[in-house]
């Protein structure tokens, strides 16, 4: 923290020393300028323990990526239909049946404002495939906008396990994209559908998801 | 940028100039008051480097008071186990399935010391020949987790005139609360009830709700 440069004056000493006119001069480019703004690089950080952003600004922050975040919401799945995918005490889904038609879906808590970027799904199919099914497991990265009940699939994603080997093991299905959230309006999500069709196996589980997304700005508020 | 030093360097019997004296206030009067505060720069201020900015204490990050509206991303749940319940769908709505009273709890993800002024639970009702004995009703709850107890914050009753206002995409919408969000102790959700009773039908589809609140300071987010 700097110091008052100026000894204190009394009404009869009014000389300035050269040293005190020096010494407030260096002490003027340490300065933020409250008017212009800039960019600078304190040497120690700037503690400031009552700070408010004025207007409806934002807490900006250069362009980062943040991620990949494993999603953290809740998961649903349409538990009255034969077709669903069941939670286990690991708190991973899965599918009970050998259809397409189980699905999951997945909150993504993203800060309204950022941009996703990438998101990937990791899902462990059961064992003893014979062939591929026929229908792949596919992600949908979706939204819903509330107040005109519409939903939007931004983007689905199949899985490209090329043969059986590459596809039972654990693995992801992952993909890119760059969608602006807006969460004025719409709420998102990514959904799971499992595997179906010929060869198809009941078995396929869940485990989770990550998103990747850019934000330049806090959130208002931890979501 | 930074504020300049355009004062030359004094030795003892230098005189200090008007101008230097001149620009040595103005200089002072651009600086960022660590003490007095308020300043509006026409450029944005940017602290980079290591050493970054810092809410001293524990303050939190202070914004002018403000209003948003965001779509509550939150778990969406319902009793499965009973027949009077919601079911999720794969754009992410969820639909009643009885005609009886069906619960619905929607997780509200607001700040904690966000004051939540109104909230709007958009459902679209099937078709009607006549408008329900019990309107659908959205309400905001507490639960204080240290103590057990339940509050409900607000209900409303739709008020749909007519059986065409009724069956449209509308939303059942709360207004002129203020409720703080005091998360040290308690989740929020809004429990939404299916209409019942004579008239009533099945399959009427909620699509989320929007959420208006105020905040004057930003959560405790992730570090």
């Amino acid at each position: 923290m700097a110091t008052n440069p100026f000894a204190v004056k009394t009404d009869d000493q009014t000389v300035v020393a050269a040293t005190e006119i020096n010494d407030a001069a260096s002490l003027i480019p340490n300065l933020i300028d409250g008017v212009a703004g800039g960019t600078y690089s304190p040497s120690s950080k700037v503690t400031i323990t009552n700070l408010e952003m004025g207007g409806t600004n934002r807490l900006k922050v250069a362009s980062r990526s943040i991620g990949p975040r494993a999603l953290n919401g809740q998961v649903v799945s349409d538990m009255a239909s034969a077709n669903r995918f069941t939670p286990n005490t690991a708190n991973s889904w899965t599918a009970a049946t050998a259809s397409a038609s189980c699905f999951v879906v997945v909150p993504l808590d993203v800060p309204d404002g950022a941009t996703i970027t990438a998101y990937s799904v990791y899902i462990d199919p059961a064992g003893g495939h014979g062939a591929l099914p026929a229908a792949m497991p596919q992600i949908l990265l979706s939204s819903t906008a509330v107040a005109t009940n519409s939903n939007s699939v931004h983007k689905t994603t199949i899985d490209s396990s090329a043969n059986v080997a590459a596809y039972e093991p654990f693995h992801a299905i992952s993909d890119t994209i760059s969608l602006v959230v807006d969460r004025a309006a719409r709420r998102y999500f990514i959904v799971l559908q499992s595997e179906g069709g010929a060869n198809a196996l009941a078995g396929l589980v869940y485990i989770g998801g990550t998103v990747t997304f850019t934000v330049t700005n806090y959130d208002d508020g931890a979501s | 940028m930074t504020l300049a030093r355009v004062i030359r360097t004094k030795v003892t019997g230098d005189a200090l100039t008007a101008k230097e004296t001149n620009w040595l206030g103005r200089q002072l009067a651009r600086g960022i008051d660590g003490r007095g505060g308020r300043c509006t720069p026409i450029n944005k201020v940017t602290i980079s480097g290591a050493n970054g900015l810092e809410i001293g204490g524990t303050a939190k990050l202070l914004l002018e008071r403000r209003t948003h509206t965001r779509a509550i991303n939150g778990q969406v749940i319902s009793d499965i186990a009973a027949a009077d319940t919601w079911l999720p769908d794969i754009a992410g709505r969820w639909t009643s399935l009885t005609t009886n009273v069906c619960r619905l709890y929607h997780q509200l993800d607001v700040p904690n010391g966000a004051i939540v002024t109104g909230y709007s639970a958009y459902i679209d009702p099937a078709a009607h020949g006549a408008l329900p004995a019990g309107m659908p009703a959205a309400a905001l709850v507490a639960v204080d987790v240290t103590t057990g107890a339940t509050t409900t914050l607000a209900q409303v009753i739709d008020s749909s005139a007519t059986v065409a206002a009724f069956d449209a995409l509308h939303a059942i919408s709360a207004t002129s609360l203020s409720v703080p969000m005091l998360r040290s102790s308690k989740r929020y959700f809004i429990r939404l009830e299916s209409e019942s009773g004579a008239n009533a039908q099945i399959l009427c589809v909620y699509s989320g709700t929007l959420v208006t609140y105020v905040l004057a300071a930003q959560d405790d987010g992730a570090a």
